[in-house]
């Protein structure tokens, strides 16, 4: 078994979180996403987020709309809908429960 | 805002292989061409943070930290976004690798396990000796069967998993072979050389034919000679 393939798995679970939390307040577009997710090191190759927002635009999540930018190209702004919304609301819980669940889990290891 | 970039040739060609590989990689994946758009516009945004003054040529290292950025395609797709996953078993494909007309013939070679060349034989013989039928029957083949386009299919026609190591063995073949092609990019002796390699597949048949005629000109021959020497 391959650690680092081990690890890229457990990133990959929790990166559709991360970048549906990103939008939650605020709309961005994809060069912000990417420099909030690296400067937090949950990203290693730029490369995963493409088709990670494509799944989620195409399963609803997410909308986009392109903006004219004063110093390069137009930019891709990313926006929860309100399923993405829901969606999201319901992560928090799971991700919370689950946060605990191994704290619990940790714990009752380094107790014995 | 105009976007235009100066690359020198050793950089063109990475950029260029690494677009083809990245269509490769998605090629069965839903919004593809969003995504592979998406990464070539960041590929823009990223080749403008590196360009400082307006006619400043893009080199090969350039074009290598965009690479290292981004990553290559088969370290990010995942295999849910990818639809080729399942299906291991094998299916009939016409070979787009190895053919003279339409590729059946090494498809079904490839199907059944007997070896291309032979199968050959074996229907050029089938064609020869039972008036036409098998040429119908090729025909009919030729108009139902698929030719093996994405790399997935290319696995399956060999009986092949398909997964990301064995795509990833298919695309470095083949970009093997890309790169040997550019580097000896004379699209005129290209052409030659399939032309000539159809020629040589004629050339085989018209002797083999020939070779059958003479075989039954001599028989007959032999049969006349006797005939008329009995008549002696």
């Amino acid at each position: 078994m391959n650690i680092d393939n081990t690890k890229a798995q457990m990133r990959k679970g929790v990166l559709e979180f991360c970048i549906l939390t990103i939008l939650a307040d605020k709309d961005k577009y994809t060069s912000e996403i990417l420099s909030t997710l690296k400067s937090s090191k949950m990203l290693v190759v730029e490369g995963t987020i493409y088709p990670l927002l494509t799944r989620l635009k195409n399963a609803g999540l997410l909308s986009y709309r392109w903006e004219e930018s004063t110093s390069g190209p137009p930019r891709k702004y990313y926006a929860l809908t309100e399923t993405g919304k829901l969606f999201l609301t319901e992560l928090n819980t799971t991700w919370s429960e689950l946060q605990q669940a191994v704290k619990k889990v940790t714990r009752e290891k380094t107790k014995k | 805002m105009e976007l235009s970039f100066i690359l020198d040739e050793s950089a063109f060609n990475l950029l260029q292989q690494y677009l083809e590989k990245l269509k490769i990689t998605f090629s069965n994946t839903q919004g593809k061409e969003e995504i592979i758009e998406d990464i070539e516009n960041r590929i823009a945004e990223l080749l403008r943070e590196i360009k400082k003054h307006a006619d400043q040529v893009i080199v090969l290292s350039n074009i290598n930290s965009v690479i290292d950025t981004l990553g290559q395609p088969e370290d990010f797709i995942s295999e849910d976004d990818d639809q080729r996953f399942i299906r291991p078993e094998k299916k009939l494909f016409r070979n787009p690798e190895d053919r003279y007309i339409s590729g059946i013939i090494s498809g079904l070679g490839s199907y059944s396990g007997i070896e291309t060349i032979w199968m050959r034989i074996i229907w050029l013989i089938l064609a020869v000796f039972s008036l036409g039928v098998p040429i119908i029957v090729y025909i009919i083949m030729w108009a139902f069967i698929s030719e093996a386009k994405t790399t997935a299919e290319k696995l399956q026609m060999k009986g092949e998993p398909v997964n990301i190591s064995t795509i990833e063995r298919k695309i470095k073949e083949k970009f093997g072979e890309v790169s040997e092609k550019i580097k000896n990019t004379d699209y005129n002796s290209m052409t030659n050389t399939i032309k000539n390699k159809s020629k040589t597949f004629f050339f085989v048949l018209i002797n083999f034919l020939g070779k059958v005629f003479k075989l039954i000109g001599v028989m007959i021959g032999i049969q006349f000679h006797k005939k008329s020497w009995k008549n002696l």
